[in-house]
């Protein structure tokens, strides 16, 4: 038996040196040790052996097995070893094949970058709010002292509703501005108020740089010794986190009825970096045009004046201190409360961060999924 | 509101060598914002005024002749064609690096050293045309421009001799600064924000002399509330005729077109002063009086402009003894206005109520220099310096002199604004510490009256008193703080973040939804749209909505955008339509607010909805399968994003949109919270749609109200579940909904069914279909047998027989 199982042994250990890859040492090792091979119908014979030669038998059985799966376990290991050094040759794949898609969506751009400024101003405690779009004269205009009449409604292209009038709160709007929603946080809760407003706005005026529908944002901050330093803290805050950290902005003086005293922000320009001139052999921002009586204010040729910017700043939009009758339109006492408010287009601020210059707002609101596909 | 100035003309109001750009550097971040600077020399570099030494015939042309110049350090021969040429006359060189406009047609043209028929020539003699000042100077074509009148001597640099070294500045000024938007009011500003001085010094009527035969006029104002100061002077010996070059070019440089003397000086002052003015023909005034009063219905006035305006009641006019003259503070009548043979004027300067002005310029629709400045609110006592000043020009440039007294009709003078002043409450709103003195001299530089201290040394109050020219834009104490802030420069304020307790506040979960739907969408290969909130009424109709009960825009850009949107689907009806000639499938969905309102004083119900489609060009019933099972995916998505359980679709969905077949309303939580399915054909035909349109729509608050957004462990089974597959043949409208609530009911081991395929064939017989269903059995407490999945399996076989006659497939 012993001998029957040596024969075994060693013709299998010279089919294992002979297998050529490892499938076939794994057919060789079934059909070499398993439930049905030659070497396991050989030790049926074990059973049949007097007791006192079957514990020595039995030892050298094992050691043989042993040694034949130690041989399998080896040669498997070798072969494994030169099919991966051969991979290169012998699997490929067109690695400049196109690539299958997974599904791709797009979330609106106006829509990312209201997500992109709520989340800036979330962070220094602005919590975001929507006002109504339909509103009432009085949270439009007449709280935010600016009576019937007067001359500075005429800048906002006003559309009116086709509704009865409110006895108390007027006519019925499209509000033009997210200000509504400044006495409207007032009314909903106590201050302190960090409050950033996004939301549509309406102007009856449509052409390349206008449509009747678009976004406003707008912050609004009410609290015990608020000061312009304050409303520079953060408006400098918004810019560097979402224009860059190279950017500055300033205020100059401005008029707005809601609040007193009134600012213009204007920001660093990105173009020329805040000099509002373009270095030696830069391009400048936009071609030269005929019509203008500018002149690059030194003689070095080279130096252009950027013409995106007015001498290195760029006019954000408005801002200003809360005035004191929009308080009290709110409920609250000018001489315990003070705040600051600003509220800008989001398309606008949109456009000049990324740099898109869509030549037509009005592509914007399309609907034109060449245009909505892009971002 | 922009003004066009000339520095020059500021500078004789402020003492001051800034140079241009520094000034409006300056000014901009401090005051009135200069928006661009139009330097004026440039154009004439290299032009010289010259003089005429001798004329000869040109040797080998007619038209043309050989001109000898004095241009101051030499004399220099030219060939010139003007016809008008004589010796001793001035006349304008333009020199050789100059450019000039040739016969003032194309583009500037830099001279060159020329030939001119074999005779050279160092520059040329110009038209008027050609260095673009045909406009203050008309001309007939070959006519050289004759500059004789001027002082400057041959050789002198023609922008200086001409006045137009100098840059006008287009500056904004804020519409509740009418004060500073004239030269007077710039100059002030300056001078405040440079620390320089103001050299203006008001002017005062000086009353005539003894005049014989005075002339007879008669001034009433009738609308004392409507007209609060009116006031005229009666002026002889006028001549009318054009003003001189130095008037006319400030006007030109304002963009103001010189009209002769008389009228230029009225607007000059209105641009030097921001007091608009006004000069009647004496001779031509009815009755010799002058009455302020109401229209009267039936009136009409032919304007300066030409027209003829039809007047009422609500308009206030000037008017003689018979007609109205002028509406009051917009625009002068032809017939008073001043002629080439006015000898004799009245001079009128008024401070009209800005409401009224406002009202009657739209109305009538006439706005002009004078009603943009009354809109805004002028002082009262801006009037008798702008008569003054008007009287001084007219005696230097028209010759004329007073001859009545000063007639001014006024209300009571109301007494001075007077507000107090707490240097530390402005310093808490500005946010920083500033010295009082400078405080307070910032203050006096702008012209208000600061009076003593009162109040602690700590915290002192002082009494400040409003000059006139700002009674209207300042309206308590805070715009001192303004002031101050402002001229020492907001850009030199530190920038802080605020300290103090950041409020809390919890996310709105409407807006948290709506991103998270976004998110969802975007990932599952959606593509969001943004429409107007405005729609037509025929896209309304289309869909089966009655316009009529909608919220209306009062003043609509157009049709397209009169109706406030009942529901995204119309929007996106007209989407889907612009796009599927290039995009013949899509997905899209949008979020946004529709306004459902009652009809009543009450505001429109503004309620967020999110609304999906897919559609594609597919219009067989597998087609609309396909996209139905699409939009219910993400239905399936969306429920299980938000936490909405119990969702039951109930046919047909509400609406005259839903294809009546393929459509339900979906409920969940026993709540309405949308629909869902394909639109109707009918609707399609009437936007254009060719193929087929799936769409669901949810509610936003009425999802996020039947939500239960819970979130519980489920423990975690040790035991194998036992998966099994089975298909079975029932009929076509056999709905699933039944088929899973017969499977749930005969296996309570069942775990998970997913419905895998549908299957319709020939081989399945006319009006049936094969469902095949993944089954997932286990029991927490143990491993399932083969035997009890194969048993489980056989039950629900059987209660799909009895129920549906389903037949099991091999």
């Amino acid at each position: 038996m012993i001998e029957q199982l040596e024969a075994i042994k060693n013709k299998t250990l010279t089919a294992v040196a002979d297998a050529s890859d490892v499938a076939a040492l794994a057919e060789l090792e079934i059909a070499a040790l398993g439930r049905k091979s030659e070497f396991m119908s050989a030790l049926k014979g074990l059973g049949a052996l007097p007791p006192e030669e079957r514990k020595a038998v039995g030892e050298r059985v094992n050691a043989i097995k042993r040694e034949l799966e130690t041989a399998f376990a080896a040669r498997r290991a070798d072969l494994q070893t030169s099919a991966f050094a051969a991979l290169a040759e012998t699997e490929w794949l067109d690695v400049t094949m196109p690539g299958t898609k997974p599904p791709e969506g797009h979330i609106h751009l106006v829509n990312q970058a209201i997500r992109d400024i709520t989340e800036i101003f979330s962070r220094i405690g602005f919590y975001r709010v929507r006002a109504p779009e339909v509103d009432w004269d009085w949270y439009a205009f007449e709280s935010l002292n600016m009576p019937s009449d007067h001359p500075a409604r005429d800048e906002w292209e006003t559309f009116f509703m086709d509704a009865p009038e409110n006895d108390k709160q007027g006519k019925m709007v499209l509000t033009p501005h997210t200000s509504n929603g400044q006495v409207r946080e007032m009314e909903r809760r106590k201050p302190p108020i960090r409050m950033i407003g996004i939301g549509k706005c309406y102007r009856r005026q449509i052409d390349v740089s206008h449509v009747p529908m678009f976004h406003q944002f707008e912050g609004l901050m009410i609290d015990k010794n608020v000061s312009v330093t304050h409303l520079r803290g953060v408006l400098d805050y918004f810019a560097q986190n979402y224009f860059g950290p190279d950017r500055k902005t300033r205020l100059r003086p401005f008029h707005f009825r809601f609040t007193e005293p009134s600012f213009e922000v204007d920001i660093t320009c990105g173009v020329c970096h805040g000099t509002g001139k373009l270095g030696d052999g830069a391009k400048p921002a936009v071609s030269e045009s005929a019509e203008g009586h500018e002149s690059a204010p030194s003689g070095s040729r080279g130096v252009e004046r950027c013409r995106l910017c007015k001498d290195g700043w760029v006019e954000l939009g408005g801002a200003g201190m809360v005035h004191p009758n929009v308080l009290k339109a709110g409920g609250l006492d000018p001489e315990e409360w003070g705040g600051f408010a600003f509220g800008w287009g989001v398309e606008r601020t949109m456009m000049m961060r990324t740099g898109l210059r869509i030549p037509d707002i009005r592509e914007i609101y399309s609907g034109d999924f060449r245009f909505l596909k892009q971002f | 509101m922009n003004i066009l100035a000339s520095y020059n003309w500021i500078k004789e109001y402020v003492r001051t060598r800034e140079s241009a750009e520094n000034f409006a550097r300056k000014l901009s971040l401090c005051g009135p914002a200069i928006e661009r600077s139009y330097p004026q020399a440039p154009q004439f570099e290299k032009m010289v005024i010259g003089k005429v030494l001798g004329i000869k015939p040109h040797p080998n042309a007619d038209k043309l002749r050989l001109v000898r110049v004095d241009i101051g350090k030499r004399k220099i021969d030219l060939v010139c064609g003007g016809v008008n040429l004589v010796e001793g006359m001035k006349v304008v060189v333009a020199l050789v690096g100059s450019k000039v406009r040739w016969h003032g047609q194309g583009d500037l043209v830099e001279l060159q050293p020329a030939e001119i028929r074999g005779v050279k020539s160092e520059g040329m003699i110009c038209a008027a045309n050609e260095i673009g000042l045909e406009d203050a100077f008309p001309h007939d074509d070959k006519e050289i421009m004759d500059v004789s009148w001027l002082k400057s001597k041959p050789g002198a640099a023609l922008a200086k001799a001409f006045g137009l070294d100098d840059t006008v500045f287009d500056i904004e000024v804020t519409t509740n600064r009418p004060d500073a938007f004239c030269i007077v009011g710039l100059a002030r500003e300056a001078a405040a924000i440079l620390g320089a001085k103001f050299t203006w010094k008001e002017p005062f009527l000086a009353m005539p002399a003894k005049v014989t035969n005075r002339p007879e006029l008669t001034v009433k104002v009738q609308a004392p509330k409507l007209c609060t100061r009116y006031q005229a002077v009666v002026m002889d010996k006028i001549q009318v005729g054009p003003s001189p070059w130095w008037l006319k070019n400030r006007l030109r440089l304002a963009g103001v077109r010189p009209i002769n003397n008389v009228v230029d000086i009225t607007n000059y002052v209105m641009l030097e002063y921001g007091q608009p003015m006004h000069a009647f023909d004496y001779d031509r005034l009815a009755g010799h009086g002058i009455v302020v009063r109401q229209a009267k219905a039936g009136e009409k006035l032919l304007l300066l402009d030409g027209r003829t305006v039809d007047l009422a009641l609500e308009h206030l006019v000037i008017a003689d003894a018979e007609k109205p003259v002028a509406v009051a503070g917009v625009m002068g009548g032809e017939e008073s206005a001043v002629h080439a043979d006015t000898k004799t004027i009245v001079f009128e300067a008024a401070t009209f109520n800005p409401v009224s002005v406002r009202r009657t310029a739209r109305s009538l629709n006439t706005h002009s220099d004078s009603s943009l400045r009354f809109e805004k609110g002028l002082p009262e006592e801006l009037t008798q310096a702008a008569l003054a000043r008007a009287v001084e020009l007219c005696q230097e440039a028209a010759c004329g002199r007073v001859v009545s007294e000063a007639f001014d009709e006024r209300a009571d003078k109301t007494s001075k604004t007077k507000f107090p002043f707490r240097p530390v409450k402005a310093e808490a709103l500005i946010g920083i510490h500033f010295p009082r003195p400078r405080m307070l001299a910032i203050l006096k530089s702008l012209g208000f009256a600061v009076g003593a201290r009162a109040g602690s040394k700590n915290d002192p109050r002082y009494e400040v008193t409003v000059p006139y020219w700002r009674e209207r834009d300042i309206e308590g104490e805070r715009d001192f703080a303004e002031e101050i802030a402002r001229v020492y420069g907001y850009h030199n304020l530190p920038a802080r973040l605020p300290t103090g307790e950041i409020p809390v506040e919890l996310p709105s979960p409407e807006l948290e939804i709506e991103d998270r739907l976004r998110d969802l969408m975007k990932g599952a290969g959606f593509t969001e749209t943004l429409n107007y909130s405005f729609v037509s009424g025929s896209e309304l109709e289309k869909c089966g909505f009655d316009p009529g009960k909608l919220l209306r825009v009062a003043n609509p850009l157009s049709v397209e955008f009169e109706y406030m949107r009942p529901s995204l689907v119309p929007g996106m009806l007209t989407v889907i339509k612009s796009n599927e000639g290039l995009f013949p499938s899509g997905r899209v969905f949008e979020v946004s607010n529709v306004y459902l309102w009652q009809r009543g004083p009450e505001l429109p119900v503004e309620r967020p909805q999110f609304l999906t489609v897919v559609y594609d060009s597919g219009r067989t019933p597998a087609d609309a399968e396909r996209r139905y099972r699409e939009v219910k995916g993400v239905l399936e998505s969306v429920a299980s994003a938000v936490g909405l359980v119990g969702v039951i679709m109930e046919r047909p969905a509400e609406g005259a949109i839903w294809h009546p077949g393929r459509s339900a309303a979906i409920s969940a939580s026993g709540e309405r919270v949308g629909a869902i399915g394909e639109i109707h054909p009918g609707i399609l035909q009437k936007f254009g749609i060719d193929g087929g349109v799936a769409a669901m729509e949810l509610d936003l608050p009425a999802a996020l109200a039947a939500a239960r957004p819970v979130q519980r462990y489920q423990p975690t089974s040790p035991f194998p579940p036992a998966r099994r597959d089975l298909a079975f043949v029932v009929g076509e409208r056999v709905e699933y909904a039944s088929v899973e609530a017969a499977v749930r009911g005969a296996a309570p081991l069942l775990k998970e069914i997913e419905l895998f395929d549908i299957y319709r064939g020939a081989n399945l017989g006319e009006g049936k279909k094969s469902l095949a269903l993944h089954l997932t059995f286990a029991d927490p407490s143990r491993t399932l047998t083969a035997e009890e999945a194969d048993a489980a399996v056989a039950g629900i076989m059987k209660s799909l027989a009895e129920k549906f006659g389903a037949i099991q497939r091999a």
